[in-house]
């Protein structure tokens, strides 16, 4: 094979025990890599109903056939296993140098089972892999654990660490690397932590069989150039994904308040043009001539790297206006391991609670120092920390008063920034996202409000499914990044001709984007089926309550709200598209046509298949 | 007085985030649009007083046009 290596690492780290399994093209060219080899494993060998945190679960770190190689923005890597958040489906997705080294080490993805019986790390440089004690970093910040692993390995690494967020099991921690990636935010970071497994460190020193390098290296030096010379390029470099602060404040969507708004009166104060005032340099991804970390200089004079969402949950979310301020808490919460984007959730619902009533001893709206705290709390599970640990709807499910409405999650995971209410099409996708409410998949808005912004249409749901199909379905399988296209307007065309020059295999846009995407969104729905059985309902696919009950107040969309028999709807017909049952289940003649008949016989011992 | 607004590198490519143009009598958006250059409606999204425009949308004095870049949400 070329392109691919052809091997997966599996390490035991209850039985101390190291194996290479090895896989062939048929595996390869149905799953292609990254999201559908984590699903695929993870369908294959975890029962139903075991715990996310307890040695039965496995990590999974997987790759692409273009992840690592040389190529736009491709040294990302899938993280995955059965969320502790969520209790279904879990993944992120975060760029690292470990993506290149895993795959010049020889492999194309890592699954790690069991439990250490110490804090340990694992080293894998080449063929020798080795469980190494934790002594010196467990318990430390992720910059510094990751800093110390790269004085005893040389920076020649690629490094996935956990904070003590992970360590202490939050259930929405992530892992990081390169102090300010990040990904895993379904919780994959208490995954590593349950197996007490503080880090990864891998070192490769072979070269990816490539079929044609000659022609790849052609490719990619022509596709770097037609990424420079797009129309919007230099505004990227300036701003990154942070001018959508002031699109997102501009189309009432920029969550505030625990989304109870979609303005926020000084989201000027924490939009684009504040961070460039305050900008020294930008990191990033390697492979990739975007790098969209903008890193600032924060209050408390460190640095601090900043995107979209980390600011909007940090700051108009929990009502911060002061970017100082929000990059403080961005940095901690990099430094702890902990997701931006469930903190800054968690954080307002402590806010509301506090407001409401039902949290004693809480934290007002806006108050930065009550934050910190918090989120110390959060990482050390301390106080209100230990409720707030466990993710909104758990918390809610504790405190009850009502705060079930707003504690702002779909199927456990918090939703990222984008406020609702006004955009049904965004909705739809946040409910059916194959992880819990994440924007990952599928972003409808701008075309959303280019079209028909308040309409439940046909078209949107079609518009969902054609961007879960290439962002969810095709750069989660390749695992490359989807910005240089989705920002930049990099035609997809460039993929599949990548794809050949790597392994020599054609395979169509259509291949991709249609039949493994579906494939793969079909077996990560047979998953969360599988845990629930019967109990499973279309309800799982429902946005936030609050969008529904509580209106804007502000904005030019004031009294704006989702419409839930419309809503119903629109899910009607997405399921449709899908080939899944009124439940949201698939039925079998979908997952017959998708070529995952073995799932059938599975899945219909837990819940009866429609035809 | 009709108000332009841009965001994103539309602004950066106008050069101002804001400009201001009087007309005499209602225009259609496209007509007002190619007084100024440098705007393809088919790559940026165009709302006229917070509603969804298309070439042919109606223009008059006091009305509120924003041209966003299409972004991709990250």
């Amino acid at each position: 094979m070329h392109g691919w290596n052809g091997r997966i690492l599996r390490v035991d780290l209850s039985e101390s025990k190291v194996s290479i399994q090895r896989f062939e093209a048929d595996f390869a060219l149905k799953f292609i890599g990254g999201r559908g080899f984590a699903v695929k494993i993870l369908w294959d060998e975890l029962k139903p109903g075991i715990d996310p945190l307890s040695p039965l679960n496995k990590l999974i770190v997987a790759a692409g056939p273009l992840t690592g190689i040389p190529g736009p923005s491709n040294g990302k890597l899938v993280v995955a296993g059965k969320s502790p958040l969520t209790s279904g489906y879990g993944d992120g997705n975060l760029g690292s140098l470990a993506a290149v080294h895993l795959r010049k080490a020889g492999y194309d993805a890592l699954v790690v089972e069991g439990k250490a019986d110490k804090p340990s790390y694992l080293y894998v440089e080449d063929d020798d892999v080795s469980i190494l004690s934790a002594d010196g970093i467990w318990g430390e910040t992720t910059f510094k654990a990751e800093s110390k692993l790269k004085e005893v390995h040389g920076r020649n690494t690629g490094i996935l660490v956990i904070g003590p967020a992970g360590e202490n099991l939050v259930r929405y921690a992530t892992i990081t690397s390169q102090e300010g990636r990040a990904g895993g935010r379904t919780g994959m970071g208490a995954v590593m932590g349950s197996k007490k497994l503080k880090a990864i460190v891998f070192k490769g020193t072979k070269e990816v069989p490539l079929a044609d390098p000659e022609n790849h290296k052609k490719l990619v030096k022509e596709s770097y150039s037609d990424i420079e010379s797009k129309e919007n390029y230099t505004f990227w470099i300036r701003q990154g994904t942070m001018a959508t602060i002031e699109w997102s404040q501009e189309n009432s969507v920029l969550p505030t308040f625990n989304f109870r708004e979609g303005v926020f009166e000084f989201s000027r104060r924490i939009d684009g043009y504040a961070m460039e005032a305050m900008k020294i340099k930008r990191r990033g991804c390697p492979n990739c001539n975007m790098l969209c970390g903008n890193v600032v200089i924060d209050s408390e004079r460190r640095e601090s790297e900043l995107d979209y969402e980390n600011v909007a949950m940090l700051g108009s979310n929990i009502g911060l206006g002061h970017l100082g301020k929000v990059s403080v808490l961005n940095r901690m919460a990099d430094e702890y391991g902990i997701d931006t984007i469930s903190l800054g959730s968690n954080l307002a619902f402590a806010m509301e609670a506090t407001e409401k009533g039902l949290l004693k001893d809480g934290i007002e709206w806006g108050d930065f120092e009550g934050a910190k705290a918090l989120m110390e709390d959060i990482v050390y599970r301390r106080g209100n920390g230990e409720i707030l640990a466990e993710g909104v709807k758990r918390a809610s499910e504790k405190l009850g008063g009502g705060s079930e409405t707003w504690a702002i999650h779909v199927k456990g995971l918090e939703v990222s920034a984008y406020d609702c209410h006004t955009v049904p099409g965004m909705a739809l996708s946040f409910g059916t996202s194959p992880i819990g409410a994440h924007h990952k998949d599928a972003w409808v808005i701008a075309w959303e409000v280019k079209t028909d912004r308040l309409g439940y249409t046909k078209d949107k749901v079609d518009k969902v499914l054609e961007f879960q199909r290439i962002r969810g379905g095709m750069f989660e399988t390749l695992v490359a990044c989807r910005l240089p296209w989705i920002e930049l307007g990099f035609e997809l065309d460039w993929y599949p001709k990548m794809l050949k020059t790597a392994t020599g295999v054609d395979i169509t846009l259509n291949e991709l984007i249609n039949t493994v995407a579906d494939r793969v969104y079909s077996l990560i729905r047979a998953f969360w089926v599988r845990e629930h059985g019967e109990k499973w309902s279309r309800e799982m696919d429902y946005p936030p309550t609050r969008w529904f009950k509580e209106p804007v107040t502000k904005g030019p969309f004031k009294g704006g709200k989702l419409d839930m028999e419309k809503y119903d709807k629109l899910l009607e017909i997405y399921y449709n598209e899908r080939g899944w049952d009124e439940r949201g289940i698939p039925r079998q003649s979908t997952l017959n046509k998708l070529n995952l008949g073995e799932v059938t016989n599975e899945l219909s011992k837990y819940v009866s298949l429609s035809p | 007085m009709v108000k332009l607004r841009f965001l994103g590198y539309i602004a950066e490519k106008m050069g101002t985030r804001e400009i201001n143009i009087e007309i005499s009598m209602p225009i259609k958006l496209s007509e007002l649009l190619e007084t100024i250059k440098g705007i393809n409606m088919e790559r940026a999204v165009v709302i006229v007083n917070n509603k969804a425009a298309t070439p042919d949308t109606p223009i008059k004095n006091k009305d509120e046009i924003v041209i966003m870049p299409v972004i991709g949400g990250g």
